[in-house]
């Protein structure tokens, strides 16, 4: 990395860390959304589809498993929606001042990534304490990944509808796409539900909480759609900070 | 868009076209809107202006009119819909809304708007030091911009874009919240980076202070109105560029002569 990405990841961890809001929300959402949901199920099993097998799996173990996107895709947003609205002012003018649009987005990528990554851990270490996932390397790279699709998203809505909306909408869509569409408890969920940002990483994520093998098929997907978001992601905020 | 930008890297060093840091001819930009049944605002209309090494442009004109559009043209971070602008040389661009990180701190924003103009590090500690000076806000070096006053908000915007000693300054209403003496040294830095060469263009509200312009600009209804401020103010409501005759240029600048007596100060201008 160069000086100029270097600096400007630097500057932007500081302005998290400057955050108390959001320092707040990483420490009390996933304790408060995880922790509270297995602490309120009953102790049975319920029946969830999992690899598109009906199995029963213990009610504290799904919340845990389930409620970990659910927190990741809240938090993520917000994470990318406060990155954009921070830096967005000033972003052209650092281009102007000599920032190349590659140098940018690098910087707001890798300050985005680090983000989410803080994130994953605070919720995979809240869930943890409730169950052991079958994979974990594979949960954790699962909760990852519905991270980076819902930070990217925070960022492109930040810059389309701005900070109240986006709050809006970063806080609604983990609502609608995780907690009901992907929700394993459910059956008959419509086909166009595999196009919303989680499907894939979801059902990767519940597949290696509760077996032992790994869908090669659900990952790709799930890269494959965070890929294509951060394309989008990038253009949009390449359009939204470019200079002469 | 007929674009054609020289050294647009705000790092490179002046090109030599001639004595010219930035010409804009004939920029015509209208604000469009992608909803049904809201109305398109024309907002520069042929406006022709050119700032030279070592002048100070002064730009005026009614809340509204285009000013601080035009100086977003003018630096590059607004696109315009027809029209040449020409620049040479690198750029200072202090928008009239400070646009800093809110949650750095006065230091920081050294650090990152030098890194960013390709200084080293001891470069930045001196513009630091040689600002934060002459502005008068060495104490809140260590502050978030999110904690300082608007005034010494200002001085910060003002800093970063002047930081890298550029071949061209645009400054949109620059002294907003400054006190009185933060003004005067503000002039006083203006002369001295005209002694530089450095060519300045300054939106300003303070209609008094035009005997410091060499040239004033007024944008009315779209086109810029060229008056040059010498020893004789004779005045004219010829337009020089754009072929567009403006009869209310002439009373503008009948009223600023006839006000020339009373100094407005700094927090008396109106924000656009």
């Amino acid at each position: 990395m160069n000086r100029r990405v270097t600096t400007a990841v630097r500057m932007g961890v500081r302005e998290f860390r400057r955050t108390p809001v959001l320092l707040a929300l990483l420490v009390f959402l996933p304790a408060y959304i995880i922790g509270a949901f297995v602490l309120l199920v009953p102790d049975v099993d319920v029946p969830a589809t999992i690899d598109g097998t009906r199995v029963a799996v213990p009610m504290t173990d799904f919340a845990a498993a389930f409620m970990t996107p659910v927190t990741v895709a809240i938090l993520s947003g917000i994470v990318g929606l406060f990155l954009v609205q921070t830096s967005q002012a000033a972003d052209d003018r650092l281009r102007l001042a000599g920032y190349t649009a590659t140098d940018l987005v690098v910087s707001r990528v890798g300050t985005l990534g680090l983000g989410i990554v803080v994130v994953t851990m605070a919720s995979v270490v809240v869930a943890v304490f409730a169950f052991t996932p079958e994979s974990t390397v594979p949960f954790v790279a699962a909760t990852l990944l519905v991270g980076l699709t819902y930070g990217i998203l925070g960022v492109v809505v930040g810059i389309v509808l701005g900070r109240l909306g986006g709050v809006y909408v970063m806080l609604f869509s983990p609502m609608v796409d995780v907690l009901l569409f992907q929700n394993p408890l459910a059956t008959d969920a419509p086909e166009w539900t595999k196009l919303l940002p989680s499907h894939y990483a979801t059902n990767a994520l519940f597949d290696a909480a509760f077996t032992s093998s790994i869908d090669v098929w659900d990952f790709g997907g799930a890269v494959v759609y965070t890929v294509g978001l951060l394309v989008i992601g990038v253009l949009v905020f390449y359009q939204a900070t470019d200079v002469e | 868009m007929n674009i054609a930008s020289k050294g647009d890297d705000a790092g490179g060093t002046a090109n030599s076209s001639g004595d010219t840091v930035v010409s804009a001819n004939s920029v015509e930009k209208t604000y469009d809107s992608i909803l049904p049944f809201t109305r398109s605002v024309e907002v520069l209309d042929g406006a022709t202006l050119h700032v030279e090494r070592g002048q100070v442009v002064g730009i005026m004109g009614e809340n509204g009119s285009g000013k601080s559009t035009l100086m977003g043209i003018l630096a590059g971070v607004l696109d315009h819909d027809a029209g040449e602008v020409e620049r040479a040389g690198s750029i200072g661009w202090c928008p009239q809304e400070p646009r800093l990180y809110d949650r750095l701190t006065v230091d920081e924003t050294f650090q990152l708007f030098g890194t960013a103009y390709g200084m080293s590090d001891d470069e930045i500690v001196d513009a630091r030091a040689w600002l934060t000076d002459v502005l008068d806000f060495e104490r809140f070096r260590d502050r978030q911009i999110r904690h300082l006053s608007g005034g010494n908000r200002q001085k910060v915007n003002l800093s970063v874009a002047l930081m890298h000693e550029p071949d061209l300054l645009l400054l949109d209403e620059p002294y907003t919240g400054f006190d009185w003496e933060t003004f005067l040294a503000f002039w006083d830095l203006t002369e001295e980076l005209r002694a530089r060469g450095v060519g300045v263009a300054i939106i300003s509200h303070i209609i008094n202070e035009r005997d410091r312009f060499d040239v004033v600009y007024e944008l009315h209804e779209g086109h810029l109105h060229r008056q040059e401020i010498g020893d004789d103010d004779g005045l004219s409501s010829e337009p020089t560029d754009d072929d567009v005759a403006c009869e209310r240029t002439a009373s503008f600048i009948d009223e600023a002569g006839a006000g020339s007596g009373q100094r407005a100060t700094a927090g008396q201008e109106e924000s656009e």
